[in-house]
């Protein structure tokens, strides 16, 4: 294999990029080729070194990002919430003005029902009272 | 917690330090690091509705980091170096140069850091972007608009560029 091949390689496995069956190719050709094996070690070191130069993450700022970013929301949600009181407000009024409306029409259909009940109970008395009044009826034998 | 309160906090605990060790690398500034990451999820949270598919998560993370430095540069009106280096580096590394104590080892990091920072701007980008950024050679490509192909020579030549130099300086 090429000199440059097999770096390919190597930088590939690293980079964590090869493919599983070029990986086999990797190793026979690392234990076979004395200069494969060295560029091989140069690149982990390469790797360990860059690793060291990682930096932690500060602390605090987590906490300025985050603090910032709920600032930020609660500035978004302000508008939302007044919305929602609106809202509430109106839908409350529009269902006091319509639950007043409904009571008042129930209460004069209520009232004409009532009246009607009382009429049907004049006409049924004065019913009986012209049957009352009729003549008796006397059954008289034919025989 | 809203969805978007989810997604954000999975996603700033998954790039922070990546994002962080990246503008660090390209800066070399802690406050004006603090600043852009900042600027960085901040907008990553704005624009985080919009965002479609989470696979286009690192790219539009490290695109905002990638301009807020280079707008950092423009206001300082000092250009990033340009890409113009010798490709044709010869590989001559004794295969004695290993470190095996701890000590060797924050010696060679700090060479390696030297070595970094007197890395043109387009190399070093490239050898961050994959080192800290921990970026594949297609969101690399997709990064700096150029074919995967080209990422990976770019990143192997940088790479040999900076064996080449350390083992002269432990030679």
């Amino acid at each position: 294999m090429k000199t440059e091949d097999f770096k390919e390689l190597i930088n590939l496995y690293f980079d964590g990029e090869l493919k599983k069956e070029k990986e086999i190719l990797l190793f026979t050709n690392l234990s076979q080729n004395e200069e494969a094996r060295i560029y091989f070690k140069e690149m982990n070191l390469l790797k360990t070194a860059a690793g060291t130069l990682t930096e932690e993450y500060p602390d605090y700022l987590d906490t300025r990002i985050l603090s910032k970013l709920e600032d930020k929301t609660q500035v978004v949600e302000k508008p939302v919430d007044k919305f929602h009181f609106i809202t509430a407000y109106s839908v409350a009024a529009i269902l006091l003005i319509l639950s007043l409306f409904l009571f008042s029409e129930v209460n004069s259909y209520r009232q004409s029902v009532e009246a009607m009940h009382r009429q049907v109970v004049d006409q049924k008395q004065t019913i009986e009272m012209l049957f009352n009044s009729l003549p008796g009826v006397i059954v008289k034998s034919s025989m | 917690m809203d969805e978007i309160s989810v997604k954000f906090t999975i996603n700033y605990n998954r790039f922070k330090k990546k994002v962080y060790n990246y503008v660090l690398k390209m800066t070399g500034d802690v406050m004006l690091t603090e600043d852009i990451t900042q600027t960085v999820f901040m907008k990553f949270y704005e624009n985080l509705p919009v965002l479609k598919s989470e696979n286009s998560f690192p790219v539009w993370i490290f695109k905002v980091a990638r301009n807020e430095v280079f707008l950092h540069y423009r206001n300082k009106k000092s250009e990033p170096e340009r890409f113009d280096y010798d490709e044709t580096e010869n590989f001559n590394a004794g295969s004695d140069s290993f470190v095996d104590t701890e000590y060797e080892m924050k010696e060679l990091a700090s060479i390696l850091k030297t070595e970094l920072e007197n890395l043109p701007y387009e190399q070093k980008e490239v050898f961050v972007m994959k080192e800290y950024g921990n970026l594949s050679y297609r969101e690399i490509g997709e990064l700096l608009q150029i074919e995967e192909k080209l990422v990976k020579s770019r990143l192997f030549k940088v790479r040999q560029k900076l064996i080449n130099n350390i083992s002269k300086l432990i030679s």
